[in-house]
């Protein structure tokens, strides 16, 4: 059965497969509303119509409401509209230098260097992992950021600014160190 | 077929011009042909810090306007027989010349030179795009305060998406005793940030200022720290791996424990 057809409470559940063509979803729906079983006398069933994660067009919305509304066997209640789920999460490895703005529109995971005037700009959460010196903005339901190093840095969440943020998770490294800097010269003597 | 390196900084006063002229006497000095070129349109002050003001009779806008040959606009140096400058000039404005002006210029001193070295006036602007554009490669020249620290990693950002790749920093003005009581930032902080392969360190020194004052390259001054400072630097730049050293100085404490 490409459309199935589930008594829920009070309402009908029209369940339609995602492999059929507009053409063939209208057909069949006009099929169903035809079908004595679901005429009912005195009142009108409620209809409810998952489409899966099928998009939508105008017409075929429009065709829909006409099959319903000229046939008066069913009340249209509603649909599911497929809203584009986010499973995408992008991995950036840069430096965004002073001046540079990059955007992404999922979720980052940024192991580069923000530098101070650098923007990370994103609709998604950010995960970073680098030094983040500059600015990290993330818009979105429920975005957060997550980092690990903070230098004086600037994060915007949903318009929201906290200023000055600076944090530093244990680092542990073997470090070739030296007490000074270096110089320039004849590294005898 | 010469390597086109633009020595560039972002911010005006750091010692693009300075090290320029240096650098390129320095390789001139390992028997490099090397050629100069003042690209700070407007001002032009090489040839002044060169002490070869008074050798120049055409510049940029004579051969613009068709008056000299690309050929006649070459100065040759006092005392380096294979250092050459295209000196800049005071009259011609960037709106009178063009990109691709500047480019032929380059290209076609490319096969008579082993350097071409194009000193590129401050900020980001016209000036700055014409100097980078003519380069394949780029010196950054950083002192160790925070304003030039991020002009600077603005303008590596800038070269970068002209897709400059090579490009490498000079440490210029670096004092000791400013590093150690904290008054400018420390070499780190630069290398930390920028993160650029290290050219090399040039210190301050009031020879500098002397130098350029008289028009004689502060190369040239036996008595200054900064001649080995070019030296290094030429070498670094043609794939020589020099060490740098440590410092010696011992901080306040361990004078105090040590001694
Ligand atoms: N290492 C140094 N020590 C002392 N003074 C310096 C040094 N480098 C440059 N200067 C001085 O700084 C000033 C600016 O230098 P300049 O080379 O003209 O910079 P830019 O070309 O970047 O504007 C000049 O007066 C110069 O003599
Ligand atoms: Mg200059």
């Amino acid at each position: 059965m490409k459309i199935q057809v589930k008594g829920i409470n009070d309402h009908l559940l029209f369940v339609i497969d995602e492999t059929l063509s507009e053409a063939e979803v209208l057909v069949g729906i006009t099929d169903w509303i035809d079908n004595p079983l679901l005429h009912k006398e005195g009142y009108f069933i409620r209809a409810y119509f998952d489409f899966g994660q099928r998009l939508l067009s105008r017409q075929f919305l429009f065709a829909l409401l006409d099959v319903l509304t000229t046939s008066q066997q069913v009340l249209f209640c509603g649909f599911n509209q497929p809203c584009p789920t986010k499973t995408e999460m992008t991995h950036l490895s840069m430096t965004i230098r002073n001046g540079e703005v990059v955007q992404a529109d999922e979720d980052v995971v940024f192991d580069g260097r923000i530098n101070p005037g650098g923007y990370l700009r994103v609709q998604g959460n950010v995960y970073a992992l680098g030094e983040v010196r500059g600015v990290i903005e993330v818009h979105g339901p429920n975005a957060h950021i997550s980092a690990t190093h903070l230098v004086d840095a600037t994060l915007c969440i949903n318009q929201k600014r906290l200023e000055h943020v600076s944090t530093r998770t244990l680092r542990l490294y073997d470090d070739v160190s030296h007490d000074g800097d270096i110089l320039e010269g004849d590294s005898d003597g | 077929m010469a390597r086109t390196i633009v020595i560039t900084s972002g911010k005006g006063g750091v010692g693009k011009s300075s090290i320029s002229v240096n650098l390129a006497c320095a390789l001139a000095n390992q028997d490099y042909r090397v050629c100069l070129v003042d690209a700070d349109l407007g001002l032009k002050n090489l040839d002044v810090m060169m002490g070869l003001e008074n050798r120049v009779i055409y510049d940029l806008k004579d051969v613009v306007d068709g008056r000299c040959t690309m050929d006649q606009v070459l100065i040759k140096d006092k005392r380096c027989a294979s250092l050459y400058l295209i000196p800049a000039c005071k009259t011609l404005q960037f709106g009178d010349f063009n990109l691709e002006y500047m480019q032929t210029l380059v290209d076609h001193f490319k096969h008579q030179f082993d350097y071409i070295l194009i000193d590129s006036p401050a900020g980001i602007e016209k000036g700055f795009q014409y100097a980078a554009n003519c380069a394949d490669e780029a010196i950054v020249v950083v002192n160790l305060d925070l304003a030039s620290i991020r002009d600077c990693d603005r303008v590596v950002g800038l070269l970068m998406k002209k897709g400059i790749g090579n490009i490498s920093m000079i440490v210029n003005r670096l004092n000791e005793d400013y590093i150690q009581n904290k008054t400018s930032l420390t070499l780190r902080d630069a290398t930390e940030i920028l993160s650029l392969p290290l050219l090399g360190i040039v210190y301050e020194d009031a020879h500098m200022i002397a130098a350029n004052n008289r028009g004689v390259p502060v190369y040239f001054d036996d008595r200054s720290i900064l001649r080995e400072c070019f030296c290094r630097i030429a070498r670094r730049l043609n794939g020589e791996n020099v060490n740098y050293t440590v410092s010696r100085k011992k901080t306040f404490l361990q004078k105090l424990f040590q001694k």
